[in-house]
């Protein structure tokens, strides 16, 4: 949260998690390496720069699926839930990892020429209408500048220096890079290689990590239950004994918007589902200490007024609620950020 | 690309970093902490870390420092973007993937056939 900032904020579950993605990467960097250098053809002239090239290429696109592949399969799975905590430092090692890529392949093939590698990257091959002989150089480029720009943006710093829109934009254009990097390896290595590997894992990765955005994007719908403004507009969403203590309810608004129904401490509140940071979602999350505690990094909000507790400023839309016949009722127009908002007491409820 | 064109491209990003790199020396020293107060008194770590940022965004923080900052968004035209973005990512790049497979080179003739089995060339 944004009071104070340190380069990286370390804790022992940071050091682990980075430790267990940099041991993993180093497997399948050196396994990538001795499979490709083992199983090469006689006749092959494959140089270990250009094996180590596709081997650093190959983690980056693995990594760049696992990160795009957390954030769905933590919707569908709890358990997956810590994954997600320090997932911008799998972004960083990501784009390290694709740098590397693009240096060896700018040294390998670019290097000796007389032009600026760059200039001889655009213009060594000008056959944007062919399939087979596409530049696919450019659009690995192109997704490397995205991947910088994710990547330098990523401290929490640039969140509030950005403003939160701009930032979540930015951040978007991952999936750009992804579509990218996808056909940058079609129109790459798969056009010069016989080896069927290559087109299988990109092919099987894409469908995988789309089908896990639209299972995830279903099952979101249906599970945040939708609910129809009674007359007078405010939205029964049941008994509060039908929410678990410190926990929440989601619903969708007929607007589209997702509300956090919390009970806690004999008193009901409601607070907009989309956590200040990333978009989190706040209804999964907990009561802890009196504040709502977003599953993914931890952000903390009072219930009461959708605030952080002092010395963090950050605001959530709140929404009002009262208890009436043993029902609880939220009101779907959002207060702005940070409006306090009486919790309806449970107790003094009439059922 | 021609090469003039790509000369001029290359030719523009050096210029862009350059003065991105300007800024950025202006931003670690005082303007990290004038945009976002909570930044004040940070280490110099933290400042060192923001210099890839402020030389790669520059034109933007500009912008903020001239302009402000615009009302943030409703969640949900996030979440409708988000949905936007792979309504238009899966068509796009299945067909790239589509073409990309269909006009593949075929594999030399040698090579499409079991190991081992070799043709000779004729007359020689
Ligand atoms: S999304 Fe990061 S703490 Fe909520």
């Amino acid at each position: 949260m944004s009071h104070g900032y340190t380069a990286v904020q370390w804790n022992g579950f940071k050091w682990r998690y980075d430790l267990v993605v940099l041991a993993g990467l180093a497997v399948f960097i050196t396994s990538f390496v001795l499979l490709t250098m083992g199983s090469r053809d006689p006749g092959q002239s494959l140089t270990l720069i250009q094996v180590l090239m596709r081997a650093f290429g190959a983690a980056a696109f693995l990594l760049l699926n696992v990160i795009l592949a957390i954030g769905p399969l933590a919707r569908l799975s709890p358990r997956i839930k810590p994954l997600l905590y320090n997932r911008r430092h799998m972004g960083v090692i990501c784009f390290i990892l694709a740098l590397v890529h693009a240096g060896l392949s700018l040294l390998w093939y670019q290097g000796f020429a007389d032009l600026n590698p760059i200039v001889a990257l655009f213009a060594s091959n000008t056959r944007y209408t062919s399939i087979a002989g596409f530049p696919f150089e450019s659009l690995g480029f192109i997704a490397l500048m995205l991947l910088a720009f994710l990547a330098v943006s990523s401290h929490d710093y640039w969140q509030a220096a950005l403003g939160s829109t701009l930032w979540k934009r930015i951040h978007l254009g991952v999936y750009v890079a992804y579509g990218l990097l996808v056909m940058h390896i079609m129109l790459g290595v798969v056009q010069g290689e016989k080896d069927l590997i290559y087109p299988a894992s990109v092919i099987g990765a894409f469908c995988l990590i789309a089908g896990l955005h639209g299972a995830s994007a279903i099952i979101g719908r249906l599970r945040d239950r939708k609910v129809r403004a009674s007359l007078d507009g405010w939205i029964n969403i049941g008994a509060p004994q039908s929410i678990k203590e410190n926990r929440a309810r989601i619903i969708r608004t007929p607007s589209g918007d997702r509300i956090a129904v919390f009970r806690y401490d004999g008193k009901v509140s409601a607070v907009s589902n989309v956590c200040a940071h990333q978009n989190g979602p706040l209804g999964e999350g907990r009561v802890i200490d009196g504040c709502i505690t977003c599953p993914w990094h931890g952000w903390q909000y009072r219930p009461e007024d959708g605030r952080s507790p002092p010395p963090f400023d950050e605001k959530i839309s709140t929404y009002r609620v009262q208890i009436d016949g043993g029902m609880v009722y939220v009101h779907p127009d959002a207060l702005p950020p940070g409006t306090p908002s009486p919790p309806a007491k449970i107790s003094e409820a009439k059922s | 690309m021609s090469i003039a064109l790509a000369t001029a491209l290359a030719s523009a990003l050096g210029f862009y970093l350059l003065l991105g790199m300007a800024y950025g020396l202006y931003f670690i020293t005082f303007g990290a902490q004038s945009m976002v107060p909570a930044a004040r008194g940070s280490g110099l770590g933290f400042r060192l870390m923001t210099l890839p940022g402020a030389v790669l965004l520059w034109p933007v923080l500009l912008a903020r420092l001239i302009k402000g900052y615009p009302k943030p968004e409703a969640p949900r035209a996030l979440r409708q973007a988000h949905v936007r973005i792979w309504m238009f990512l899966v068509p796009l790049v299945a067909l790239g993937i589509m073409l990309s497979l269909m006009l593949r080179p075929a594999p030399p003739l040698n090579e499409s056939l079991p190991k081992g089995l070799i043709l000779e060339e004729r007359g020689s």
